[in-house]
């Protein structure tokens, strides 16, 4: 018995040393790794080390009023090879590096020999090389064939082929409206549209693992874990690029002409507030730019434009009416120790408040302000108007980084409010706002009192769907009484009838408006002066349907006046919007409808391109259910569509169409067709030549 | 503070096992929620939810060592034969008809339950208990080689033979279990070194097989395995992962579930959780980890000094020797001392079945210290033959 426990005991001893001497060598060797070996694997572990690196979303896109592009991103891909991928053996690339090397310096590389490239990844590969760069842009087609050249076809981990998409960002219309589509990223601020809706159009960015190859250098690591990005959404706005170009143009032009500093011009819908389009140039060594968004990021001095929100006060407090009389002391008037000047030489006297208006005199504005406000409540009662006026806040339209207007107040005391604070304020001056937000106070006396929040995005699309809709939003139902209105709208048409902007009359359509002329560094005893000059009206008076702002800042030549500078920038986009919107086309239905038999109209051709003729003009027309062409007859005071067949065995009579049409029809039937001039089709003759083809000569007029 | 006072005195058996138990479970749940992120990740589940479902089957694992320490250990020997043949037929069936995953078939569905478990974890079981039954009442002629080696022997080559071929690594480590636990139970020493030259010709058979029928064995994984073991002096990728952990860690770790290598190293929570241990906790942890199996084999060595030929003590030392060894081999893995072999580390890595059984294992390790303990208490447990008496 005893004998046995001994024999037990024992080997019982030796399994328990055993294990234990088993355990401390584990443990000793984890201890090695940890401390001797430690620093060659955590050093190891670096350059094996992965991350989750995050995958850009594809951005959504900016859509003018009508679907086209404004800003979208175009993918692109970045090519790198990974020449010490786990599956690429020796074998392997010896077997296709001669392969690889021509079709690289083919289509990849035209200055390269073969030789050369292949004495490139020779030397690569050696150096141990993992995200060697092929090629930096390649677009998708490339990027195809790419795919299929000989190693690289066998995918990321045996032949070593990675692919880094990339998107950069597009503006099809160039500097068309550039500002107001704005931009994101790369440290800049975010500004404009694409700095509002940034959430929107960025979508949710995936994530990707990533392997440390070399310093801050990272490769994709297939067939792990990735979240896919979610696109961005797309935005519709309200700008119709067509009346951004006019804009863009006409502003253009003007700030050229007058070599002013910078300028923008906006047009507004009246009815909903939209945005139709901004223009902001800025003067570069470039020419003029798009380059500072001035209409929506800056506050001015507004100057007289400032004068209706003024006399506006007046009249909704009862304080004065048009016939209100007032002195305007030939031009010149003093508050306490300043001098008040007319910018004209009037000469007048004794006038009512319309005319001081109409002629924009600062005395007569500023007298009438003076006198009836400083009773009130001092001052508070006209500065109590503005608010009602929505001038002392942003309109909130959205485009990041709108300015604050600036309103003195008595009651602060940073603001120096002094005597003379009053009745420069109610001539536009110690008073800032955007002109975003003197154009949306203007297009609401246009739109009789009713305030829009102005803005610029209409729909929010995913994927091709409509995710959100931004319908007109009303900010203030009936901004001052429905007399001071009315009285308002009269006081601006007669600007352009008699006053300031007598000159800017136009014989197509009436319009309203009101010229501002500010003086901007008046507190500098510069040389020069400098004005911005501004013209802001809406047309046609009677039924507003478009109201446009023009500021024009340091005009250097060719007068400086708002009339005379920024007034001939507003009819030319007036006069462009009026021949373009065909809203006002209808009344020229009836009066001329026998025009289909003038010389210089197409009077046949393709039915749809009449059908849509017929739907935007407003016509009447009747289309015969069948064929596609149609000859138009004008009979009496309307208009006959009637189809034309065509005998396949005659040769189709053209005349009357236009030279696409007749090509088309003529070469369907295999003839073969010269022509001389321009215009429509009058004459067609047959020549028939060798063999069966008919040589028609089309003589056009 | 009550509460833990009441289970102290309502937990009878050995308190430092428990307690090493205890800690291994929660050292289990922070390792698992660390090293599970990444598949998390993957799954786009959060880490919570797989912590949640293993702190779930741990506590279910507690309630069956509770259950299996309550019983009387002497139970389980009765049991034994029942068991072995239970097992057999389900090693058999499992060799044949089971779904094959990574080219082995190792796992079954229970009916109704619907849990998939693996038999060789029931057959591990069944043979140690058989084993300690047989070494235990063939204590008085245990030297002769017909009536005590050969009834021993050879269910254990059984067994080990079915599960070799899907499963070689476990075969080979149940095989050694026995071989000690035998060596323990004083069978004669040549026979020993038989068993020794067994193994290696049963590692022979199998290589020839595998290479007579290369579809059905899985010796290209062997060799693959060994190759890079013995050819590569850094390790193999997985390897090399694992040290870089390790090295990581340094003696104090980078701290509870900031581990790196969790994201690269294939099966953090199972197969390498040593490794994820040591990045976290450093040096530290490993010597904690390695003490705790020690220190539960340094119980059950006592459990043996204090009554030898008894069943119960033949019983306690195999299944530790069962726990200790496999967890001793999945730490030698993670620090490239052997080949990689697939192993777990008992009771902390995740794995629903596996686990289980451990807990089982530890369940019926403190029964027997349980009433070892009550015996010692009383008087000499060689005292009270009767126990003797259940076989």
């Amino acid at each position: 018995m005893k004998e046995k426990k001994s024999e037990l005991l024992l080997r019982v001893y030796i399994l328990f040393f055993t294990v234990l001497a088993v355990a401390i060598v584990l443990f000793l060797k984890t201890a090695q790794i940890a401390i001797v070996e430690g620093d060659r694997w955590s050093a190891k572990g670096d350059s094996l080390y992965l991350k989750y690196v995050s995958i850009e979303a594809d951005r959504g896109n900016i859509l003018s009023e009508d679907s086209r592009l404004m800003a979208t991103s175009i993918p692109f891909f970045e090519i790198r090879m990974d020449l010490n991928c786990d599956g690429l053996t020796d074998e392997l690339f010896n077997q296709h590096i001669d392969s690889l090397s021509y079709y690289l310096s083919r289509l990849v590389y035209q200055d390269q020999s073969k030789e050369q490239v292949k004495q490139r990844l020779k030397a690569e590969r050696k150096r141990g090389s993992r995200y060697m760069l092929v090629k930096r842009k390649v677009n998708y087609e490339e990027l195809e064939k790419i795919k299929k050249f000989p190693l690289f076809r066998l995918g990321r981990n045996t032949g070593g082929l990675i692919v880094v998409r990339k998107s950069q960002r597009q503006m099809p219309f160039k500097s068309l409206a550039n500002r107001t589509i704005g931009k994101v990223g790369e440290g800049a601020k975010p500004v404009g549209l694409e700095g509002y809706f940034d959430s929107t159009l960025s979508g949710e960015a995936g994530k990707k693992l990533m392997q440390r190859v070399a310093y801050n250098t990272y490769i994709p690591v297939n067939n792990l874990t990735e979240i896919e990005p979610k696109s961005g959404a797309d935005i519709q706005t309200t700008i119709n690029l067509d009346m951004q170009d006019i804009a863009h143009n006409s502003l253009k032009d003007a700030l050229k002409h007058h070599n002013a500093q910078f300028g923008t011009a906006i047009i507004m819908e009246v009815e909903t507030g939209a945005i139709k389009a901004i223009a902001n140039l800025g003067k570069s060594k470039y020419g003029y730019v798009e380059d500072t968004n001035h209409a929506i990021g800056e506050a001015f001095e507004p100057g007289s434009t400032f004068k209706l929100p003024s006399i506006m006060a007046l009249m909704d407090d009862g304080l004065a009416g048009p016939n209100t009389k007032v002195n305007l002391e030939n031009g010149q008037t003093r508050f306490y120790d300043r001098y008040m000047r007319d910018s004209h030489f009037h000469g007048l006297d004794e006038v009512n408040m319309e005319k001081a208006f109409e002629i924009s005199s600062n005395v007569g504005i500023a007298k009438l302000v003076n006198q009836l406000y400083r009773r009130q409540n001092n001052s508070r009662g006209y500065l109590r108007k503005l608010r009602q006026f929505h001038l002392d806040r942003k309109t909130g339209i959205e485009v990041m980084g709108e300015a604050d207007a600036f309103v003195k107040n008595p009651d602060r005391k940073e603001d120096n409010w002094s005597g003379i604070t009053l009745p420069w304020m109610s001539i536009g001056y110690e008073v800032e706002v955007t002109a975003i937000q003197m154009l949306n106070f203007y297009n609401a006396v246009a739109n009789d009192g009713k305030m829009m929040k102005p803005y610029l995005v209409s729909k929010v699309f995913h994927e091709g769907e409509l995710v959100k809709e931004f319908k007109p939003r009303v900010l203030n139902n009936q901004i001052a009484k429905e007399s001071t209105i009315e009285h308002a709208q009269t006081l601006l048409e007669n600007v352009v009838v008699r006053g300031t902007a007598k000159r800017l009359k136009s014989n197509q359509y009436d319009f309203a408006g009101k010229t501002g002329t500010a003086w901007f560094d008046y507190d500098i005893e510069a040389q020069t002066k400098k004005y911005r000059a501004s013209f802001i009206g809406y047309f046609p008076a009677d039924k507003p349907k478009y109201s446009i702002m023009v500021l024009i800042s340091d005009p250097k030549q060719n007068g400086f006046y708002g009339g005379a500078v920024a007034g001939p920038v507003f009819r030319s986009i007036a006069d462009q919007l009026h021949a373009y919107d065909t809203d006002f086309a209808k009344s020229f239905t009836k009066a001329e409808s026998n025009w289909a038999n003038s010389e210089k109209v197409f009077n046949s051709g393709y039915k749809s391109d009449f059908k849509k003729l017929n739907d935007t003009l407003g016509f009447e027309m009747n289309f015969p259910p069948t064929g596609n062409w149609v000859n138009i007859e004008s009979e009496a005071h309307s208009l006959i569509a009637e189809r034309i067949a065509f005998n396949k065995s005659k040769l189709p009579d053209v005349v009357g169409m236009g030279l696409r049409d007749a090509i088309y029809i003529l070469e369907n039937v295999g003839a073969h067709v010269e022509l001389s001039g321009s215009g429509k089709v009058k004459e067609q003759t047959i020549r028939k030549k060798e063999g069966l083809q008919t040589i028609v000569e089309l003589k056009l007029e | 503070m009550t509460n833990i006072a009441t289970i102290h005195s309502n937990l009878k058996g050995d308190k430092t096992i428990w307690f090493i138990v205890a800690l291994l479970a929660i050292f289990s749940a922070l390792a698992v929620y660390s090293s599970t992120f990444s598949m998390a990740y993957a799954s786009l589940k959060s880490s919570e939810s797989y912590l949640l479902k293993h702190t779930i089957i741990i506590g279910f694992g507690l309630i069956l060592t509770y259950g299996s320490y309550r019983m009387h250990y002497m139970q389980y020997s009765r049991l034994a034969p029942i068991l072995l043949l239970l097992a057999i037929p389900l090693l058999i069936y499992t060799f044949l008809f089971a779904p094959e995953i990574n080219d082995a078939r190792r796992w079954i569905t229970l009916p109704i339950i619907g849990m998939s478990f693996q038999p060789s974890d029931f057959a591990k079981l069944a043979l140690i208990i058989f084993v300690a039954r047989a070494i235990s009442s063939r204590q008085e002629n245990i030297k002769d080689f017909r009536s005590a080696f050969l009834p021993i022997i050879v269910p254990v080559i059984i067994v080990c033979l079915l599960i070799a071929k899907d499963d070689f690594s476990s075969a080979g480590l149940l095989f050694l279990t026995c071989t000690l636990m035998m060596f323990v139970g004083r069978v004669d020493l040549k026979y020993i070194g038989l068993l020794i030259l067994l193994g290696v010709l049963g590692i022979a058979f199998l290589i020839i097989l595998g290479n007579i029928f290369p579809e059905e064995f899985r010796t290209d994984t062997w060799f693959a395995r060994i190759n890079s073991f013995i050819t590569n002096a850094d390790g193999g990728w997985q390897i090399q992962q694992s040290k870089i952990a390790i090295a990581d860690g340094g003696i104090f770790g980078v701290g509870p579930g900031n581990s790196v290598q969790r994201n690269f190293l294939p099966y953090p929570y199972a197969d390498f959780i040593y490794a994820i241990i040591c990045e976290e906790y450093g040096l530290f942890g490993a010597f904690v980890i390695i003490s705790l199996y020690m220190g539960l084999f340094y119980r059950c060595t006592s459990i043996v000094t204090k009554c030898q030929k008894n069943f119960g003590a033949m019983l306690a030392i195999g299944l530790c020797l069962s726990l200790v060894i496999q967890a001793f081999a999945n730490i030698a893995v993670s620090v490239h001392l052997v080949p990689v072999t697939g192993l777990t580390l008992p009771l902390i890595s995740m794995g629903g079945s596996s686990l289980l059984f451990t807990c089982i294992s530890f369940g019926i390790i403190l029964s027997v210290s349980r009433y070892i303990e009550a015996n010692i208490k009383t008087k000499s447990i060689d005292m009270y033959p009767a126990y003797e008496g259940y076989h």
